[in-house]
């Protein structure tokens, strides 16, 4: 009797509550990746110069503004690239802990099942 | 069905597993499982690998041909295997529920009880109290009370009202944990407060115990929630730094913030660092001059708090302004020996400090500024001037610490330098947070020393630690103190360490008795007033005033906040004042050298506080004094000639036995007997004794005169814990002295290898030569240097004397002079 309503509690909850886990489990892996990759942080500075590397304008002659220009948009567009790369990472990671989500979400949907059917199915090749 | 029931069938199944299959076995059977997983799956790889070197293709039918029996016993194990996985989550959910978390997390419950609560309340039947008691949660708060296990049968037997366990009810809006259990069992069950209180355990050990246990069962299942948002915010990320720029300079010379701290994971949970921390976060996310200056003493845990600063920073659980700043400490000692000149030193450091404010992203701790300051400035330079530009500047900003004695010595007079820095004070903690920090710490001493600690030990440490330990502050000299008893106890194969044990070793250490009084002691305490007799001859009201106070003190019904015991003695020269004070000092320090004494004359005038408090480059005498003998009895002798500001710092220190010298040192003289002795009233006082009347008795009558004669203020004459009136010496009381001065002449003499004789006769030349009446003893010691040991030192240099013979004097002798 008592092992039939503890099989009872736990399916209820491998049904119901266990998604809501899953979710929070989810919801804190996002996060992490999120804070991991600082991925608000890269976008709002995506086009700042690079380890804050830029130079003064100067009034030294046009030659010389430009080669701040050529300076200063060097390391932005390094700054760019490197934080595109690192936010093409993070956002990979993103999308793949939400694959991982849904996958984990079909196999628990299928656990119980897949609990019984194996022992049944390991049974009947080891002794039949 | 009521909340608490719906709570409890929620954590029955779970209940019901940990009683079927423990969670350790459960973990066991899971890695094992585990294991044969991989085992099998490894073989059967073996398989497939073997057919495609045969064959030169993958065959998969294997699984159901060659390696069918392989494949039937991997699937067998995987079907456990993952049943087992399911409850484990499913237990998880259930033991992890109510554990509060820092960071915030979607979808958890706002009340409730945890699974821990669950077992003891369903476990209770009708007795909340028994199932509470048998949890392993209840074992532990006993031990950690000091209450042997064995005497639970014997009390739940008794004949008591049974606790019910529906008594409780659901805390709203909180989840009710054991420590809720145990404040509900304390309240509720009075057998089980009167067993507590037989057994000498009283409310603040036992809730004091039970919060401990508590929390460090919600620690360790809150490090155990590795998925949690807290845990996996300590992993440090990465491209917070791509927006900042590169301090080269600095980089020789500094090192990260990430030492381990003592006060770690419970830190947070603190009142008083919290506020601190959260005062400094403030102070540093202002837009300009948002610089810190933390004044405390060494000790106090100011590098702890920037610690875990730090740490809050670094984890993303700071405020958003902070996110990827650096707090990095200065190594200020390094920099000054690579730099030892003016110019060298100031070029390097304008382009470190230019460097990291373009870096935009530093935060830099400078560790004892003032020191710092000083440093500088004997290269010629002045750092202050130095640091001002960057101390304005929104990309750069500094933390700093300061002894409060140097701060005003050294930083209080540069005000502009001041001006770009917010000043935090770091008061020592108080008990309450001391005995949290040594909850955390005694579990490391634990495992490093195999001993357990009782919550009474623990509490014992923090207040010993706070009252009788002078140098160091709060936390720094209780953490030191356990660690010792820590280590004492592994060393003397003590197991269980108590406050029993902590006072012993504490005495031991300062050498007078601590805790309660047992022994020779009690003894002593008890025959007080026969202890002091057999030195002070006479003044029987006196001793009788001094030992009743000495044991109130003793028996720790007086303020502890205060010095042991003050005495203020009036009464004429030579009737026992110092010699009382002397059999204090040899009764409860161990030594009559253990009284210093202050001839108060010589701080009279403006010059006397400067002495007494020091200056700021002169440690002042008081301070000193107090500071070689921490635990003695301070003489203030002619009390009444010192200046009245003087008089006003004893009022102070007979207050709070505690003062701040010139530097702004806190100095402890709360282990101190204070005995001032004062002349005043003294002709009243003999006038008295001529009337026939007893002085102590007419002594409120010798206060108003002092008080209107302007000696003393009544309110520093109050301060005292009490006003000793020593009367004049009778003859037969100044023939007894003579005895004991002669007996001691005795000793001497016998050291010198002859023997003395004590007769009547040497009592009676002593009593002509040196007895009178208004000036007490003092004459007769002057008697026997002329009278006596003249007459001894002739006959010892005429060589009349062998070593050992006696040296005797008739009547007829003395009188002839």
């Amino acid at each position: 009797m008592r092992g039939s309503l503890f099989i009872f509690d736990y399916l209820v909850w491998h049904y119901s509550r266990a998604f809501r886990d899953i979710f929070s489990l989810w919801f804190n892996f996002m996060w992490f990746v999120t804070h991991f990759f600082s991925i608000p942080l890269l976008f709002r500075t995506l086009f700042s110069p690079w380890k804050r590397l830029s130079d003064e304008y100067e009034r030294a002659g046009i030659e010389k503004m430009a080669e701040t220009f050529v300076f200063n948009l060097m390391s932005r567009v390094l700054g760019g690239v490197v934080r595109s790369i690192f936010l093409g990472i993070g956002l990979s990671m993103l999308l793949l802990t939400t694959a991982v989500l849904v996958i984990l979400c079909v196999v628990w949907l299928f656990l119980p099942a897949l609990a019984l059917l194996s022992t049944v199915w390991g049974l009947s090749l080891f002794f039949v | 069905m009521t909340p608490l029931q719906k709570e409890i069938r929620r954590y029955r199944p779970a209940i019901a597993l940990d009683r079927l299959v423990s969670r350790r076995s459960r973990y066991t059977i899971f890695v094992s499982l585990f294991l044969g997983l991989v085992i099998l799956g490894c073989v059967l790889l073996g398989f497939i690998l073997s057919g495609w070197m045969k064959t030169g293709m993958l065959n998969f039918d294997v699984f159901l041909s060659d390696a069918r029996h392989v494949t039937g016993l991997l699937s067998m194990l995987l079907g456990p295997f993952v049943m087992l996985f399911g409850m484990m989550c499913y237990y998880s959910t259930l033991y992890f529920r109510g554990v509060r978390m820092v960071t915030r997390e979607d979808f958890t419950d706002g009340y409730g009880i945890t699974l821990e609560v669950a077992k003891v309340i369903d476990e209770a039947y009708d007795d909340l109290t028994q199932s509470f008691l048998f949890s392993q949660y209840g074992k532990d708060i006993l031990i950690r009370s000091g209450i042997s296990i064995d005497l639970l049968p014997a009390f739940l037997a008794s004949n008591r009202v049974r606790l019910s366990p529906e008594s409780i009810s659901l805390k709203p809006g909180s989840f009710t944990t054991l420590y809720d259990v145990s404040l509900h069992v304390y309240e509720h069950d009075s057998a089980f407060r009167d067993f507590l209180f037989s057994q000498g355990i009283t409310e603040e050990l036992f809730l004091g115990a039970s919060a401990w246990m508590s929390r460090v069962r919600a620690v360790r299942r809150y490090k155990m929630r590795w998925w949690s948002r807290d845990n996996l915010g300590k992993t440090q990320g990465i491209g917070r730094e791509f927006s900042y720029g590169i301090a080269y300079e600095l980089a020789k010379y500094m090192r990260d913030i990430n030492t381990t701290s003592v006060l770690s994971v419970t830190l947070s949970d603190i009142g008083y660092a919290n506020e601190i921390i959260e005062r400094v976060e403030t102070i540093l996310t202002r837009s300009k001059a948002a610089n810190v200056i933390l004044i405390g003493e060494l000790g106090a845990g100011e590098m702890d708090m920037l610690i875990e600063l730090g740490r809050r920073i670094h984890e993303g659980k700071s405020v958003a302004s902070l996110e990827g700043k650096r707090l990095v400490v200065f190594d200020t000692n390094a920099f000054i020996a690579t730099h030892n000149t003016k110019e060298a030193f100031e070029v390097t450091f304008l382009r470190l400090m230019m460097q990291a404010e373009h870096a935009g992203s530093i935060i830099i701790v400078i560790e004892n500024l003032p020191a710092f300051m000083t440093s500088v400035t004997a290269l010629g330079s002045d750092v202050g001037e130095l640091m001002n530009r960057f101390l304005a500047s929104p990309f750069i900003q500094i933390v700093a610490t300061a002894e409060p004695g140097a701060f005003h010595a050294d930083l209080e007079t540069h005000q502009t330098l001041l001006r770009n820095f917010e000043q935090v004070v770091v008061e020592s903690p108080d008990l309450g947070s001391t005995v949290r920090v040594l909850e955390e710490a005694a579990w490391t001493h634990e495992r490093r020393h195999h001993v357990t600690f009782t919550y009474g030990a623990i509490l014992r440490v923090a207040t010993c630690a706070d009252q009788y330990i002078v140098d160091g502050v709060m936390p720094d000299k209780a953490l030191s103190l356990l660690a010792e008893v820590a280590s004492l106890a592994q060393h003397e194969q003590t197991t269980v360490v108590t406050d029993v044990y902590v006072d012993t070793t504490v005495s031991n250490a300062i050498g007078i008795p601590i805790g309660p009084i047992q022994g020779r002691e009690r003894d002593m305490l008890l025959n007080l007033e026969s202890e002091l007799h057999a030195r002070v001859v006479g003044q029987e009201d006196a001793i009788s005033a001094i030992a009743g106070t000495m044991r109130r003190a003793r028996a720790g019904i007086q303020n502890k906040k205060r010095p042991i015991g003050s005495f203020l003695f009036l009464g004429s020269t030579g009737v026992g004042k110092t010699e009382t004070a002397k059999a204090l000092a040899a009764l409860f320090f161990g030594s009559e050298e253990k009284m210093v004494r202050f001839d108060m004359s010589e701080f009279s005038g403006s010059e006397g506080m400067p002495r007494l408090l020091g200056t700021a480059t002169h440690a002042g005498a008081l301070a000193s004094a107090l500071h070689e003998h921490p635990y003695c009895v301070l003489l203030l002798d002619e009390f009444e000639k010192a200046d009245a500001e003087v008089h006003d710092l004893f009022l102070q220190i007979l207050d709070e036995g505690m003062f701040t010298d010139a530097r702004g040192t806190r100095v402890n003289a709360r282990n101190t007997i204070i005995v001032a002795t004062s002349n005043a009233g003294s002709a009243r006082i003999w006038a008295l004794g001529e009337g026939g009347k007893k002085p102590q008795d007419a002594k409120d009558e010798i206060i108003d005169e002092i008080i209107k004669e302007g000696t003393f203020r009544p309110e520093l004459i109050n301060r005292f814990d009490a006003t000793i009136v020593f009367s004049a010496l009778r003859k037969d009381e100044q023939r007894n002295i003579a005895r004991i001065m002669l007996r001691d002449l005795e000793a001497r003499i016998k050291d010198r290898g002859y023997t003395l004789v004590v007769n009547e006769a040497l009592i009676d030349a002593l009593m002509r030569e040196g007895y009178d009446p208004q000036f007490g003893a003092r004459p007769m010691r002057r008697a026997i240097q002329d009278v006596i040991e003249e007459r001894v030192a002739t006959k010892i240099i005429e060589g009349g004397l062998k070593p050992g013979s006696r040296i005797e004097f008739s009547e007829a002798d003395l009188l002839s002079s």
